[in-house]
């Protein structure tokens, strides 16, 4: 008698569980599943931005060489690095910073916290039969242990959405930041001064042009006119390609935040996978054309 | 951003738009060779400005760092409260083994 109370007083607080876990399941996405995509775009982020701008710091020290040449005198004051290795430094920071904590929250949101948690609930339910020695109903002790995994799943949830919350204003000022350093358009940020670098490169082929009188000469000035073209324009497609990538990454951890369900994360692979295809057209451009990329191809 | 640095960086980019567009339009070769120079120059001040717009657009991300910091802290907070709910099981099982064996003691009396 006393058992089968026991029993129905069990099964009741398990039915009220059921709904409550049903109830605040419906609420939210997990993003368990989405952290490991976001964390692989952010260190896939981080190497092509090292790369890109690893780029641009050799391109623009070869144009430094070229306006050296053009003044009377030699002195340091003429180079510098275009983008400070300790600014660098400062976005590979924020990179891993970033990825730091979508480990940690990979690592809260992972099944490991809920079996851990079963484990040793079901280590005390076998105690408890052992003290008590009555018999709990068959089913009881197991259930019990299932509904103590999926509340420690559910707090784990909850934590990770407010610690996802309270993150994502810095992290969208860090993207947008990273964004805007890149430059919106062809003409601003570090995609201003390359642009800059390039018309200069145009420009003195423009001269050569003026300086060669005859058309076999002028034909090969032309040839490598059109190919700096072709080349200012994959490298502006690489940047422009990077940005966008900063601009999914923040969306994807927005999506996060507010329990939209995930196209950024798709729109993510297919930019990177892009970022990739412009990289080697741009290679292939400085192959064909067989030149050291430090001084931009062509001067 | 709209600082200083921006407007002059902007402004550079500009100008050397502008004598671009003209040593296209000329023929004369003194006269394109002396809008190289010109561009030579603005070219390398682009550089510079470029450089200290990068630095103070980086300064930005800096200072979002703390805040990431924060919110990560927080994760491992929740990550440690999920350890002490285990040990807390753990725990009244090591307990219930102990009272357990008193029973048995008590038992024997």
């Amino acid at each position: 008698m006393i058992k089968d109370r026991r029993f129905r007083h069990a099964a009741a607080v398990l039915s009220v569980a059921a709904v409550f876990v049903v109830l605040v399941g419906c609420g939210s996405t997990n993003p368990g599943s989405e952290v490991p995509p976001f964390r692989q775009a952010v260190v896939t982020a981080d190497q092509q931005t090292s790369s890109a701008f690893a780029d641009v710091n050799r391109f623009l020290r070869g144009q430094q060489i070229e306006h050296a040449l053009t003044q009377p005198t030699l002195n340091e004051d003429l180079f510098f690095e275009a983008l400070p290795s300790e600014d660098l430094a400062k976005w590979s920071r924020a990179f891993s910073l970033i990825d730091s904590y979508g480990e940690k929250l990979e690592l809260l949101l992972g099944e490991g916290q809920r079996s851990g948690v079963e484990g040793e609930l079901s280590v005390l339910g076998q105690k408890i039969q052992e003290v008590d020695g009555d018999q709990l109903p068959a089913g009881i002790s197991a259930a019990f242990t299932r509904f103590g995994g999926l509340l420690v799943q559910l707090k784990a949830e909850r934590d990770a959405h407010k610690a996802i919350r309270k993150a994502d204003p810095a992290i969208q000022q860090v993207f947008s930041a990273m964004m805007e350093a890149i430059g919106e358009d062809a003409g601003s940020g570090v995609r201003g001064t390359v642009r800059v670098a390039w018309a200069q490169i145009l420009a003195r082929i423009s001269v050569e042009y003026l300086r060669d009188s005859s058309q076999s000469a002028r034909r090969l000035v032309v040839g490598r006119y059109v190919e700096a073209l072709d080349e200012r324009d994959a490298e502006d497609r690489v940047l422009g390609s990077l940005r966008l990538s900063l601009a999914s990454l923040a969306k994807a951890h927005e999506e996060l935040a507010y329990d939209r369900s995930g196209s950024a994360g798709a729109l993510l692979q297919l930019i990177q996978d892009e970022y990739k295809g412009y990289r080697e057209e741009l290679k292939a451009i400085r192959e064909r054309r067989g030149a050291d990329s430090t001084n931009g191809g062509t001067q | 951003m709209n600082s200083e640095i921006k407007k002059l960086h902007d402004q550079l980019i500009s100008m050397h738009q502008s004598l671009a567009r003209r040593l296209g339009t000329t023929s004369d070769l003194d006269e394109a060779e002396a809008i190289l120079r010109e561009m030579e120059e603005l070219n390398f001040r682009v550089m510079m400005a470029g450089r200290l717009l990068f630095k103070e657009t980086t300064a930005t991300i800096d200072d979002g760092i703390g805040s990431i910091i924060a919110a990560s802290a927080d994760v491992e907070k929740a990550i440690k409260s999920v350890a002490r709910v285990k040990d807390l099981i753990k725990t009244v099982g090591q307990f219930l083994g102990v009272v357990d064996k008193t029973l048995d003691l008590i038992k024997q009396l």
